[in-house]
C-alpha cells in the first residue's frame, strides 16, 4: 500500500473514531448537551433541544461511513461543514467572553477550564483532516465512477 | 461530482433523522404536569411580576459568574454571612424574593429561602424558583 494511502486510512479511521465516540457520549444525554448548547448563547432553547438529538446521531453516521467508505463524499462534506460551525461557535464564544464548557464531548469535561485556545487548535486540526479526506474522495470519485454510474 | 457529494450529504442527513426522533422523544419525552409545591413559583409566573421580583442565585460563586439571571444576588449557604449584606442592600419591603439553584432536583434554593424567612425574617413572601438555573435556561 503507498505511504499516501496509508495515511489517508489513518485519518479516516481517526476522524471517523473522534465523531463517533463524540456523537455517542452525546445520544445518550441529550438534555445535557442542550444546556452546553444553550450556553452559547447564539440559538433559542428549541434550536438547541433539536440539535442536541439531532447533531450526535450525524456524527455518529458520519464518522461511520468515513471509516467503512459508504458515501465517502457525502461524509467527508458532513464532517467540514459540522467542524466548521464548531469553529465558527467556539470562536464567537471566546470572542465574546463567556466562560462555557465546550460540550464537544459530553459531560466528561464540564467542570474542565474551557482553553479557547486548545479547542480551536483540535477542531482545526480535524477541519484540515476532513478536508484531506474529502478532497481524496474527490479525487477517487472522479478515476474511479461507482458500479452505479458505470450501469447510467 | 459536486452534485454527487450534496447527494450523498442529503442521504446522510436523512439516515440520521429516524435514530434522532426516537432518541429524542424517549429523552426529551413530555413530562405530565404537576402540581407546584406551596412555596415554589414558575419561571413565567416570577417573571410576570416584572420589577418586583429579587432573584437570588444560591448555587456556588463560580456558577453565579460563569452565568447568572440577569438583576440577581448571590446568596449561598458557603458564604451566608459574607453575602447577606449584599442581598439585603437591594432587598425592598413587599418585594418577591425567588431563589434558585441548579435544577428541580437541588436542595440549595429551599435551604437559603428557609434562612431569609427564618433568619432575616423578611417581610414579603420568599419563593424558590420551580426547576432552578434550569427552567431558566429552558425559558421559551
Amino acid at each position: 500500500m503507498a505511504p499516501a494511502k496509508i495515511i489517508l486510512l489513518l485519518l479516516r479511521l481517526a476522524l471517523g473514531g473522534v465523531f463517533i465516540y463524540a456523537g455517542a457520549v452525546k445520544i445518550v444525554d441529550a438534555p445535557n448537551f442542550a444546556r452546553d448548547i444553550q450556553h452559547y448563547q447564539l440559538t433559542p432553547w428549541f434550536i438547541s433541544a433539536h440539535a442536541a438529538v439531532y447533531l450526535p446521531w450525524l456524527e455518529v453516521f458520519a464518522g461511520l461511513a468515513i471509516i467503512i467508505r459508504k458515501l465517502p463524499l457525502g461524509a467527508a462534506l458532513v464532517l467540514v461543514i459540522l467542524n466548521v460551525v464548531f469553529l465558527a461557535a467556539i470562536t464567537s464564544a471566546w470572542a465574546r467572553g463567556l466562560d462555557i464548557s465546550c460540550g464537544c464531548f459530553g459531560k466528561e469535561e464540564q467542570n474542565i477550564q474551557t482553553h479557547f485556545p486548545q479547542l480551536i487548535a483540535r477542531d482545526l486540526a480535524l477541519l484540515t483532516a476532513a478536508i484531506t479526506i474529502f478532497i481524496s474522495e474527490m479525487r477517487f470519485a472522479h478515476v474511479r465512477p461507482s458500479a452505479l454510474e458505470k450501469a447510467a | 461530482m459536486i452534485a454527487r457529494a450534496l447527494r450523498q450529504l442529503a442521504l446522510l442527513l436523512a439516515l440520521a433523522l429516524p435514530p434522532a426522533i426516537v432518541s429524542g422523544a424517549i429523552q426529551f419525552r413530555w413530562q405530565k404536569p404537576e402540581t407546584l409545591p406551596e412555596n415554589e413559583v414558575t419561571l413565567a409566573a416570577a417573571q410576570s411580576w416584572g420589577g418586583q421580583v429579587v432573584w437570588v442565585d444560591a448555587r456556588p460563586q463560580a456558577k453565579f459568574e460563569r452565568e447568572h439571571i440577569p438583576g440577581a444576588v448571590l446568596l449561598n449557604e458557603d458564604n451566608w454571612v459574607r453575602l447577606v449584606g449584599p442581598f439585603l442592600d437591594v432587598w425592598e419591603p413587599g418585594k418577591n424574593v425567588v431563589v434558585y439553584c441548579d435544577s428541580a432536583s437541588c436542595d440549595a434554593s429551599h435551604a437559603v429561602a428557609k434562612r431569609i424567612k427564618e433568619e432575616l425574617q423578611v417581610d414579603g413572601p420568599v419563593w424558590v424558583l420551580h426547576g432552578g438555573w434550569d427552567a431558566w435556561l429552558q425559558r421559551k
